[in-house]
């Protein structure tokens, strides 16, 4: 059942005492010279990219370029074949799965399929990293867990299974798990595929507040340009197995024509409205 | 002949390979046992799937092969005048072999294969490294609790199965070839020692089960996350453990003294 409400407020559920589960706060997520190839298709050779903390990064590519595997990597659940993925100054490369599960439990991520467990409830669903990492009582969990399903604009689905559900519906409620814990960096797998529009601002509307009040370092890869364009602090375009870094601006001002092809009709009118923001307010 | 070489030598590093690969998971699911929480709502489910589920079959199946050999061995034992002595071949035979084996390759086609292939579907849908990603072990989550769930229900629907086989051979001994009661159950009840030949019967299940759960969930981690695969690996899984079984059985008998 779609919540008709717009609003998409999400408050704090800290449950490591508001501290962060994170040490350092240099370079967030780095990648360093990173190759990775599946059979004779190589994916990155030599990658080089870095990530800042509280920001939202935006990974643009073709298919095949590599944005979900890069995401994959973030997360510890691809090695490259060499080079280093560092999070907050941890070296993922070569942790143990055991050694990678401290790591994993400051990051949320949403599967470009949802992949929610198809044998347990929306309820069970969600409030899975809250019964497995907490100590919270169950008043507690299911009232964080209608808070956030409320935030995706899901009501009353509670009891349902995936399978009951539509693909949006699923997407929302993977997403939903992904935040519950509150994680400091949130992968997103196309966050807005399968929605309808007034989903998609209920989404993009939702990981700025997240990003904004909460500071969560936020990764994406999307098609969705226009939310794309207005969410991201920073962009990178995957091509040829490296990368190419920049600001929206520079992006949607960007002769290069990957990049216009990629930015399209989206690109030109988020300049034109920056540029009108400007004139009207040059300071 | 050089090439030949080679790939003798490939296929032998696989199989290694392969072995270790097996025994590596094997010792993670044992060490995952005693791993907190305990998953026992997770065991409670596996079990009520792969044995509560797989009552009817063997049921049907126990007493189907009881009423052929009640009327295979009847036949046969009549030609010398032996036929009070159905109860104990009958006895014998259910117990220590065709028991364990048959619920073995039954429970395998019925309950591994659909571990295999529902752990395969969860790899292919992502929900493995959905659990990865939320820092739950998935040896702990999903595997643990359906090896464990095979193992244990394993002896008792070969119980279940020997019964139903006598209540068949009775049915056909008995009732139809007119065998006396008395005499069929006092052969029974005289040829089997509880100690050699059910220890033995449960032995040998409890074996079957462990290695079916090694085998179910080991096939379905290690597929390929794609339709194919989980169709690859749901066949290897009967493949693989009904040879098992069978090798076992041999092993456990030779060892045990026939």
């Amino acid at each position: 059942m779609q919540s008709a409400s717009s609003s998409s407020s999400v408050s704090s559920f800290s449950s490591n005492g508001g501290t962060s589960r994170f040490a350092s706060d240099a370079e967030f997520i780095e990648l360093r010279g990173v190759c990775l190839a599946f059979g004779h298709r190589q994916v990155f050779d030599g990658l080089d990219c870095r990530l800042r903390k509280g920001g939202t990064h935006l990974l643009l590519g073709g298919s095949g370029t590599g944005k979900s595997t890069m995401l994959r990597m973030i997360g510890g659940l691809q090695r490259p074949d060499s080079g280093e993925v560092l999070v907050a100054g941890h070296s993922l490369a070569q942790k143990t799965e055991k050694q990678l599960w401290p790591i994993r439990k400051g990051i949320g991520m949403l599967f470009q399929n949802g992949a929610l467990l198809d044998s347990m409830t929306v309820l069970e669903n969600v409030g899975l990293p809250l019964r497995e990492h907490t100590d919270a009582s169950e008043v507690s969990i299911r009232a964080r867990i209608a808070e956030v399903l409320a935030a995706v604009g899901l009501e009353d689905v509670e009891s349902l299974l995936p399978r009951e559900l539509s693909g949006g519906m699923l997407r929302r409620v993977a997403f939903a798990r992904a935040i519950v814990r509150e994680p400091e960096i949130l992968l997103c797998d196309e966050p807005f595929s399968g929605l309808d529009p007034l989903n998609v601002t209920r989404i993009e509307e939702l990981l700025m507040q997240l990003n904004r009040d909460l500071g969560l370092t936020i990764v994406v890869t999307s098609h969705h340009m226009a939310s794309s364009l207005r969410m991201a602090d920073q962009m990178i375009l995957l091509r040829d197995g490296g990368c190419a870094a920049g600001t929206p601006e520079e992006f949607a001002g960007s002769d290069d024509s990957i990049i216009t092809e990629f930015l399209g009709e989206d690109g030109r009118s988020f300049l034109a409205r920056r540029h009108e923001l400007r004139d009207r307010n040059p300071s | 002949m050089t090439n030949a070489v080679a790939e003798l030598g490939s296929r032998s590093t696989s199989l290694i390979e392969g072995l270790g690969r097996v025994a590596n998971f094997g010792g993670g699911l044992l060490a995952s046992l005693f791993r907190r929480p305990s998953r026992f709502g997770f065991f409670l489910s596996a079990l009520f799937n792969t044995g509560v589920l797989s009552i009817a079959l063997i049921c049907l199946s126990g007493f189907t092969v009881g009423m052929v050999l009640g009327l295979q061995l009847y036949t046969t034992l009549s030609r010398f005048g032996a036929e009070e002595g159905l109860g104990a071949v009958v006895g014998l035979s259910l117990i220590r072999e065709l028991g364990p084996v048959l619920t073995g390759l039954l429970v395998t086609g019925r309950a591994g294969s659909a571990i295999t292939a529902e752990i395969g579907a969860m790899k292919a849908t992502e929900q493995l490294d959905g659990l990865r990603m939320m820092a739950i072990d998935p040896m702990h989550f999903v595997a643990m609790p359906r090896a464990l769930a095979l193992t244990l229900s394993m002896p008792l629907l070969n119980a279940l199965f020997i019964t139903l086989s006598f209540a068949g051979a009775y049915a056909v001994g008995v009732t139809l070839q007119g065998l006396d009661g008395g005499v069929y159950l006092a052969g029974l009840e005289n040829a089997v020692r509880f100690g050699e030949d059910v220890g033995q019967s449960l032995l040998k299940s409890l074996v079957f089960g462990l290695l079916l759960g090694l085998i179910a969930t080991y096939k379905g981690h290690a597929c390929a996350p794609d339709a194919a695969g989980v169709a690859r690996a749901t066949t290897s899984t009967v493949v693989t453990a009904s040879v098992c079984i069978l090798l076992a059985d041999y092993v456990i008998t030779a060892l045990w003294g026939v």
